[in-house]
């Protein structure tokens, strides 16, 4: 099969594209919906300074936790009971398919690159069978195993030009 | 896209896919005969990554891509899945560029207000659009 290729090598088209788009940032729901057997704990990345451009007491720490948790506006909120929790915590052993929810401040894998803002990945077995944590059991059998999010530290300084294009948000 | 496949990185902690596309057409710009694209998730064994968003590779399919440039001569492509069209046929089989956005994507303009989702549309007349754009800019199209 062939593609057609369209290479840009002037800044120029390429922001005019972008409006051409619209203008526009994006935000992504996860689709089909997840759903998981059990409330999942997510270690929010507890390093000190948090996302540095965030000028409040630990770098927007407490906030994420929040807005996770959160009774009030957040998933917490849509459901009786507790359907998803979070706790800050050490992101140092971040790594894909460890079935251990995280949410790091930076970007470990420097997926997000330019306008992106965040990015989401889940991790799922193509059998349905748990996903292996590395020396322990294996989790319960749930869709996503494995949702992590990454961003980049400068998360601020980068909105703007992410509102021109894209970015990804944790669903 | 002739070729796709699978691995971890070095590191072990995420699934990459990478793919090698044959040319066809270029609409604006230089693009090689040959070009290979990396993105972030795939399947490896049975362990499969979903990196939500990002470029999608299947084997097989024809698609226009929107690339930037990177370092020695790299590409990759424009704007995460926003950069990606799958080409496909109609019922008369002509030609349709369809954008591969993520179900339940949402688009915003500057003030918050959603903008309306690209929809498909047919291949040439998404092509002389931008071949238009690019010669009004300064950008001379590729015929």
């Amino acid at each position: 099969m062939r593609k057609l290729g369209l290479s840009l090598a002037s800044l120029t088209l390429v922001a005019l594209l972008v409006l051409l788009a619209g203008s526009a940032s994006a935000y992504v729901l996860l689709s089909p919906n997840r759903t998981w057997d059990c409330a999942p704990d997510y270690i929010v990345d507890n390093r000190a300074g948090g996302v540095p451009s965030i000028l409040d007491a630990d770098g927007g720490r407490t906030k994420t936790l929040n807005a996770i948790t959160s009774n009030a506006d957040a998933w917490n909120s849509e459901s009786s009971g507790t359907v998803i929790k979070a706790h800050a915590g050490s992101v140092a052993g971040f790594a894909l398919g460890d079935s251990i929810p995280m949410l790091n401040f930076t970007d470990p894998l420097s997926a997000c690159t330019g306008t992106c803002l965040a990015a989401t990945f889940t991790v799922t077995t193509a059998s349905g069978a748990p996903v292996r944590v590395p020396g322990g059991s294996p989790t319960p059998t749930s869709s996503p195993t494995r949702p992590a999010t990454t961003g980049p530290r400068r998360a601020r300084t980068r909105a703007a030009p992410a509102a021109r294009a894209r970015s990804t948000s944790k669903g | 896209m002739v070729e796709v496949s699978s691995f971890w990185n070095r590191e072990h902690t995420a699934i990459l896919t990478e793919a090698t596309f044959e040319v066809e057409d270029t609409v604006v710009g230089v693009a090689p005969a040959y070009l290979t694209l990396r993105t972030f998730g795939g399947r490896v064994g049975d362990l499969r990554i979903e990196a939500h968003g990002f470029p999608r590779f299947v084997l097989g399919e024809k698609l226009l891509l929107f690339l930037e440039p990177e370092q020695e001569g790299a590409h990759k492509v424009l704007g995460y899945l926003q950069g990606q069209y799958r080409v496909r046929n109609d019922g008369q089989g002509r030609p349709i560029a369809e954008p591969l956005f993520d179900t339940g994507a949402r688009i915003l303009r500057p003030d918050g207000t959603l903008a309306p989702a690209p929809r498909p549309q047919a291949l040439a007349e998404l092509k002389g659009q931008l071949r238009e754009i690019a010669g009004r800019v300064g950008r001379p199209a590729v015929r």
